[in-house]
Parts: C-alpha cells; sequence; structure tokens
C-alpha cells in the first residue's frame, strides 16, 4: 500500500470570494469528509501539485497533517480542475479508518497491448471500455491500480469484471458482467461506401461532388 | 448523414448567449487522445459530418472515433430579400453549442502521432481554436 503525506489547514471562511482570493494566494480549497463529519480545509497548490505527480493517476491513502498536529487517513475522492487552465480548482478529501473496508474506485490498466493476438494477427482495435471499477477493500490492502493482461485476447473476445483475478482483501463492486476491454474486429469499407463518404466529404467542405463536376462538362460539351 | 434530432418538442428556439466555461463533458471519456474546444461559438451538423469524414479518412479505418457534440439547436433564416415580419423564417440547419472546454471528439485503437494527425485534419474543418488532448495529460 501507498502512502503519501499532505499538510493542510482548517479553514473556517466558505464562499465563492474567498475561495478565489485562496486560488490567487496559491492555496486550493478542499473539504475533508467521512466518519460522519466534515470540515473545510486549505492545501497548498504546490503540495498538492507533487502529491499528484507522485500518485501519477494510481490510488493511494493520503495522511493528512492539519496546523495541530492531528492525523487523518483519506483518499483523494474527487479534483475539480479548470476546464482550459487545467489548474485544481477544488479537492474532495474522503476520510477512511485504519482497519475498516471502504468504498473507492481504482483505474484499470492494460498489460501486453502490444503482444495482443487480435490486433497483431486479425488487425483488431482494442477497446478499452472501462477505465476506472469500483471496488471495497481496508486501507492496508488497497491497490494502486487494477492490470488486466490483454496478450491473450482474440478478435470478437472480451475480459469481464468476473474474469479479473482475485486481489488479496479486494472485492469488486461492479456488475460481474460488466466488460472491461474487448477486441474489435477491423472494419472494412465497401466501394460504395467509400464513394459515398468520399461525396458526403465533399458537400461538407462546400464543393461539388466529382459526379457532378464530370456531368456539367459533359453538358457543356454536349451544347458547344 | 448529416446529424439531426429525430423529435424535437419545439420546433424552432432563441438565439440565446453562449455563456461560461464547459462544466460537463470537458474531459475524455471514452478515447485516449481528442480535441477540445479554447473557444465558444456553434458547430453545425456539416461540420460535425466533415471531421468524421476527415478523420475516419485519415485513420483509415483502423481506429474507433467517438463524436462527443450532437446538434441539438436549430437556427433558423428568413429567404433572401424578404420582408422583415411575417414570423420567424424556416430551420435552415442544425448546430451544436460549443463552450470553451468542449471535448469534440475522442480516437483510441490507434497511435498518437496517427491520432494526432487525424484530430488535426478534424480541426481544419470547425470554426473553433482547439488543442490535442491526451490520456496522460
Amino acid at each position: 500500500m501507498q502512502q503519501f503525506k499532505l499538510n493542510i489547514e482548517t479553514r473556517e471562511n466558505t464562499g465563492r470570494g474567498v475561495a478565489r482570493r485562496l486560488r490567487a494566494s496559491g492555496k486550493i480549497p478542499a473539504s475533508l469528509y467521512g466518519q460522519g463529519k466534515a470540515r473545510s480545509i486549505t492545501v497548498t497548490a504546490v503540495d498538492f501539485r507533487d502529491l499528484n505527480r507522485d500518485l501519477a493517476g494510481g490510488t493511494a491513502i493520503v495522511e493528512l497533517t492539519d496546523e495541530k498536529g492531528e492525523t487523518a487517513l483519506s483518499l483523494v475522492q474527487s479534483v475539480q480542475r479548470d476546464a482550459i487552465k487545467g489548474s485544481v480548482d477544488h479537492i474532495d478529501f474522503q476520510e477512511v479508518e485504519r482497519g475498516h473496508s471502504f468504498n473507492t474506485h481504482v483505474s484499470v490498466h492494460l498489460v501486453g497491448e502490444a503482444d495482443c493476438i487480435g490486433v497483431k494477427h486479425d488487425g483488431g482495435v482494442i477497446d478499452h471500455k472501462t477505465h476506472q471499477i469500483d471496488i471495497r477493500c481496508r486501507p492496508s490492502n488497497l491497490p494502486e491500480h487494477v492490470e488486466v493482461d490483454v496478450s491473450n485476447l482474440a478478435v470478437g473476445d472480451a475480459i469481464h469484471i468476473r474474469d479479473l483475478a482475485a486481489l488479496e482483501g479486494v472485492e469488486f463492486l461492479g456488475e460481474p458482467a460488466q466488460v472491461l476491454v474487448s477486441c474489435q474486429p477491423p472494419t472494412v469499407a465497401t466501394a460504395a461506401e467509400e464513394e459515398a463518404e468520399a461525396e458526403a466529404a465533399a458537400v461538407a467542405a462546400d464543393e461539388v461532388p466529382a459526379s457532378k463536376v464530370k456531368a456539367d462538362d459533359e453538358s457543356d460539351a454536349d451544347e458547344k | 448523414m448529416a446529424l439531426l434530432p429525430s423529435r424535437t418538442k419545439y420546433r424552432k428556439v432563441h438565439t440565446g448567449r453562449i455563456y461560461g466555461k464547459a462544466q460537463t463533458c470537458n474531459a475524455l471519456a471514452f478515447g485516449d487522445f481528442g480535441i477540445q474546444s479554447l473557444t465558444r461559438g456553434r458547430m453545425t451538423s456539416q461540420q460535425i459530418e466533415a471531421a468524421r469524414v476527415a478523420m475516419t479518412r485519415s485513420l483509415k479505418r483502423k481506429g474507433k472515433v467517438w463524436i462527443r457534440v450532437f446538434p441539438h439547436k436549430p437556427v433558423t433564416k428568413k429567404p433572401a430579400e424578404t420582408r422583415m415580419g411575417k414570423g420567424k423564417g424556416s430551420v435552415e440547419k442544425w448546430v451544436a453549442v460549443i463552450r470553451p472546454g468542449t471535448m469534440l471528439f475522442e480516437i483510441a485503437g490507434c497511435s498518437a502521432t496517427a491520432a494526432r494527425e487525424a484530430l488535426r485534419l478534424a480541426d481544419t474543418k470547425l470554426p473553433f481554436h482547439c488543442r490535442f488532448v491526451t490520456r496522460e495529460d
């Protein structure tokens, strides 16, 4: 289990104006909830950037320490980002208790994509349908991510949640029949489809279709 | 085939204004690569189709393409040389309302180089400034 540390400050004031001033001063407004209580906190933007870099898209327990020295184990539940700038606007931390199970979601990583039988021999396309799955586990058993080996995946095959190798102390909560990844057959275009697409492209680009240009030329020649 | 809704509650709608940034549909949800709008405006069904064709032709049917926008909004226009009045014009086209940050198209199942080129070609069909995004971002 990976565990990281982060310093927090308790925040008394709330609201849009307060949050904006905090962001301007290099801090991020955040919430810490769980265990039947919730409180507003502040995190330094630089510290959270470093933490995010260390997490590298994985899930991990973060030990939060406030100004009084009190600690709390937590998960980064969600991060709100500005859609354009990419800067972090707000963070949700969910408090977890040592030795008690909790629900969370972890990312699904594919392994052996380059060696996939369906892609290598039949020209198939790997369709990664589920990027995150819900799990239930104790803090000590929290996996960073779930790895799925797709090297033996043939065209038309799929890997479901029920096919995942059991991890110690981890319960997969999703529907057992939910598809995680599949190998789709390659799409082969017929000549008629290609022609229709070419015509659609020409019309969409406000051009005269090639067939019409030809017909116009012929009619001009006839007139002459 | 250009996209348009199969059934709508009202035939014509007000022009409206495009305020704010995209609060939803602003991140990659299906594919590994995508293009995100950086400015605001309208995207017609013809532009969506032109971009789709450009992408599928560039990818040579290898990858998978997702269109994340749909033209829900009807835009009307009065015929040329018509006096004002006599009611609102007829529906001329269907558009998608695009805010800064909206994810427009996504691609998976191909290399980053192929995806970048396909999405660059799609971008040339659009009236927005867009940026290429990947899941690693």
